[in-house]
């Protein structure tokens, strides 16, 4: 029989739902576990007006740059050096690094024939930045992925 | 916008019955596959928490169940090594998988030739028929390459194919 043919039949067997009882109490569990985190229903609109807000400060710190070197051209020379540093629009207030979930992806070979043991790390970048303004704080995290290389000790 | 709870209800409502079907594979009967997944869904919520409640991908949801499955495994021993006296009877009306039509008899034999398939070859049709995965996710989750994926697959149909070719003549001398 051809493999065609086998699929054919599995297309004729569909897995069952899950029990009326189950899925009512799963969905109860969803319930309490959103009620005991009410702040994760504002995290999504959070994160579009963080990115928002980020995109506005860097546009408006670039036209407010541009603007300030044509206007204050002229006047420049004669202003002291302390002056010429503009307040930043956003300042840094900490950078942080939290592991994920670390996956062990085997030894590698190098190009000079030694090997190396591979593992793929998966983090999150954390960074709180400041709006000098407003003073109001926004968290932007950066998830990524890294593949670290360790020497294998020779036995 | 939805809040988090309705739109993980939503994503179960769509993807329950495949969850449900993978964890049969690690559970002793439906009861246990239904309480595989409700673990499997607690812990993909506190992972998900800060990722904004995120309903969460497939493939790392067949992960969970798989790593449930184990633990369940491991601690389920455990207790039958304790109550080695008690005799554990078959439901037959437990079944995995439901045949779209009445009386499908290549179908009922093709269920039971996949209950019976190995564990390792079953996960791989169960993500791949019923979850819709592609070899690459199914590799990610069972921690293979995509090329063994697609072998134990191709492997697993072709013992399937036998199983019913197998049916089909014992049917025929019996006739």
């Amino acid at each position: 029989m051809p493999i065609n043919d086998v699929e054919a039949v599995l297309a004729r067997l569909m897995p069952p739902a899950i029990s009326q009882a189950s899925q009512t109490g799963i969905e109860a569990m969803l319930d309490e576990l959103a009620a005991a985190r009410p702040e994760l229903a504002a995290v999504k609109a959070e994160i579009s007006r963080t990115r928002w807000y980020l995109l506005s400060g860097i546009a408006a710190t670039i036209i407010a740059a541009t603007t300030a070197l044509v206007l204050l051209q002229p006047a420049q020379r004669q202003q002291s050096s302390a002056s010429k540093i503009a307040a930043p629009a956003w300042v840094l207030v900490s950078e942080s690094n939290r592991f994920q979930a670390m996956t062990d992806e085997g030894w590698r070979d190098q190009t000079n024939g030694s090997a190396m043991r591979a593992v793929r790390l998966q983090m999150v970048g954390e960074n709180l930045l400041k709006d000098v303004e407003t003073g109001m704080i926004v968290k932007v995290s950066e998830p990524r992925e890294e593949i670290v290389f360790m020497p294998i000790s020779a036995f | 916008m939805n809040s988090p709870a309705t739109e993980w209800k939503q994503w179960l409502a769509e993807h329950g019955p495949r969850l449900l079907l993978f964890a049969r594979g690690w559970s002793q009967n439906r009861a246990d596959a239904e309480d595989l997944v409700q673990d499997a869904i607690l812990r993909m919520w506190h992972f998900q928490a800060d990722k904004a409640a995120q309903v969460p991908d497939l493939p790392l949801v067949f992960s969970t169940i798989r790593f449930c499955g184990l633990n369940h495994h491991r601690s389920e021993s455990r207790r039958r090594k304790r109550e080695g006296s008690i005799i554990y009877l078959n439901d037959f009306q437990d079944v995995w998988l439901d045949p779209l039509l009445e009386e499908d008899d290549e179908a009922v034999a093709m269920r039971e030739a996949v209950q019976n398939l190995s564990q390792k070859l079953r996960e791989v049709v169960v993500m791949k028929f019923w979850g819709e995965l592609t070899f690459l996710q199914i590799s990610e989750t069972l921690a293979i390459s995509p090329n063994t994926a697609a072998s134990r697959y191709r492997y697993a149909l072709e013992q399937l194919a036998h199983e019913l070719r197998r049916v089909k003549e014992d049917r025929r001398h019996a006739n």
